[in-house]
């Protein structure tokens, strides 16, 4: 463990000094929760990489800001999920392609129900914004509503209620959908 | 005598006034708000140190190398917000209102009708032919970027960069007609 | 932990992005080193030498250090023009349709 410790602190130095190949590192220690959180909320597998992409570049002009390996983890969940988030914004009026016609990603998960994993992604699809990015937050990346709140910067209250009102209508929705299946 | 030395002088009040700009804009009273917070300040030392690392082999270098030949200062400052409205438009203006005419002319200034809409706006310091700076204000919901470039711009090789680091296409000969 | 938060924690798994994200990343963020081999080595002599000439090593750093941030510079300042014009056919395209 301190190894790693000493390791990510040893990459992100490097990369401070401008150490390629150290930034690269670091691109490939992160980039699958950057990509996944974007994929997880827009399900749209172009602009998910484009957008991680961003985030990545972004980071390239910052990493002087940039203190510890932890804050590190932390600014890349916040600048993809707000990105995330405001993209999603912008394209509100856009017509966009179907979570139906949306290829999954390159990982093939052969413990999920593929089907079962669709038609949670589809819902989770439906919920607001913010909803959808906290439950993201929540179950992709493991993080406590507290950090969540920090994250999106709301309230710890409003993160609560909000998974809370979320987890109710993913569960009520699924149920019924399966039910429907069964019939 | 290349016409370029006439200039020095005005190149050096300009190099001066670029730096003078950028400082006179409140950055402390905006930046503890950022959630990041990009600085570039390259003075004509920096930048005749990058040139020396800028290869004449590769193309899209080259470029750059002939375009900041006679560069003062590039100076950016770019800060993105977690929210939006943690900048006021007139913080934008007091921006703006450091470029006024006759020295600069502005280029470009679109302006978004609704609250929370992107502005852009770009202003050109010129004499005669010659630019001698410009200043690229962006004012997005959540991010307030100010670029000010200072000293002798040639139009070409500032054409020659476009369609590379994301500058669109300048098309000189349809501006200059009009 | 009720299954059903199971079955989102499944469903939300991270994924790995497209092969080469990698790569698409560096291209973006300028010319990448790759140090190998005897590379190394040379880059590591190349290093000390650097070092054991002081101040020459120092400026080698600025420039390095000034040629990025003018790289960066010049990306930014790309990005807020092409802004800008997308404002403009925007707004062209706009006042065509009225």
């Amino acid at each position: 463990m301190l190894l790693t410790i000493s390791k990510a602190d040893d990459a992100l130095a490097r990369a401070k000094r401008g150490d390629q190949a150290a930034f690269a590192h670091l691109v490939r220690e992160h980039q699958a929760m950057v990509f996944s959180i974007a994929w997880h909320f827009l399900h749209d597998r172009a602009t998910a990489e484009e957008l991680a992409q961003e985030v990545f570049l972004h980071l390239y002009r910052n990493l002087m800001a940039i203190e510890t390996p932890s804050h590190l983890g932390h600014w890349l969940r916040k600048v993809a999920s707000h990105r995330s988030i405001d993209y999603s914004r912008r394209m509100r009026l856009r017509p966009r392609v179907g979570l139906d016609q949306a290829p999954e990603p390159v990982t093939r998960d052969h413990e999920a129900d593929p089907l079962l994993t669709g038609l949670l992604h589809r819902l989770i699809d439906r919920l607001p914004e913010r909803s959808r990015m906290i439950v993201v937050l929540r179950f992709q990346e493991e993080m406590e509503p507290a950090e969540i709140a920090e994250v999106l910067d709301i309230p710890l209250g409003t993160v609560k209620s909000n998974l809370h009102r979320s987890l109710a209508v993913l569960r009520g929705k699924l149920e019924r959908s399966q039910k429907g299946v069964r019939k | 005598m290349n016409n370029r030395y006439l200039y020095l002088p005005l190149l050096f009040a300009a190099g001066a006034l670029g730096q003078e700009f950028h400082q006179q804009i409140n950055w402390d009273k905006l930046a503890p708000k950022a959630i990041e917070n990009v600085e570039v300040n390259l003075d004509g030392n920096l930048l005749q140190m990058a040139a020396k690392f800028l290869s004449g082999q590769k193309p899209d270098e080259a470029k750059v190398k002939k375009l900041i030949g006679d560069i003062k200062g590039i100076y950016v400052r770019s800060l993105t917000f977690a929210k939006e409205g943690e900048y006021s438009m007139a913080d934008v203006e007091s921006i703006r209102s450091q470029l006024k005419a006759p020295a600069w002319s502005k280029i470009v200034d679109v302006r978004s009708a609704k609250p929370g809409g992107d502005n852009a706006g770009v202003y050109m310091k010129t004499d005669g032919n010659q630019i001698l700076g410009i200043v690229v204000i962006a004012a997005e919901p959540k991010e307030l970027t100010v670029v000010n470039i200072v000293g002798a711009l040639d139009p070409e090789n500032l054409r020659e960069l476009s369609g590379k680091f994301g500058i669109p296409k300048i098309e000189l000969e349809k501006k200059t007609k009009k | 932990m009720s299954h059903f938060e199971d079955q989102l924690r499944s469903a939300l798994r991270r994924k790995q992005p497209p092969a080469g994200f990698e790569d698409r990343v560096m291209s973006r963020v300028g010319p990448r080193r790759s140090l190998t081999g005897w590379r190394w080595a040379t880059a590591a002599i190349a290093a000390s030498l650097m070092l054991s000439v002081g101040g020459y090593g120092y400026r080698q750093y600025q420039g390095y250090r000034a040629k990025q941030q003018l790289m960066l510079a010049l990306e930014i300042t790309g990005s807020k023009l092409a802004l800008a014009e997308r404002r403009i056919d925007q707004l062209s395209q706009r006042s065509f349709h009225e």
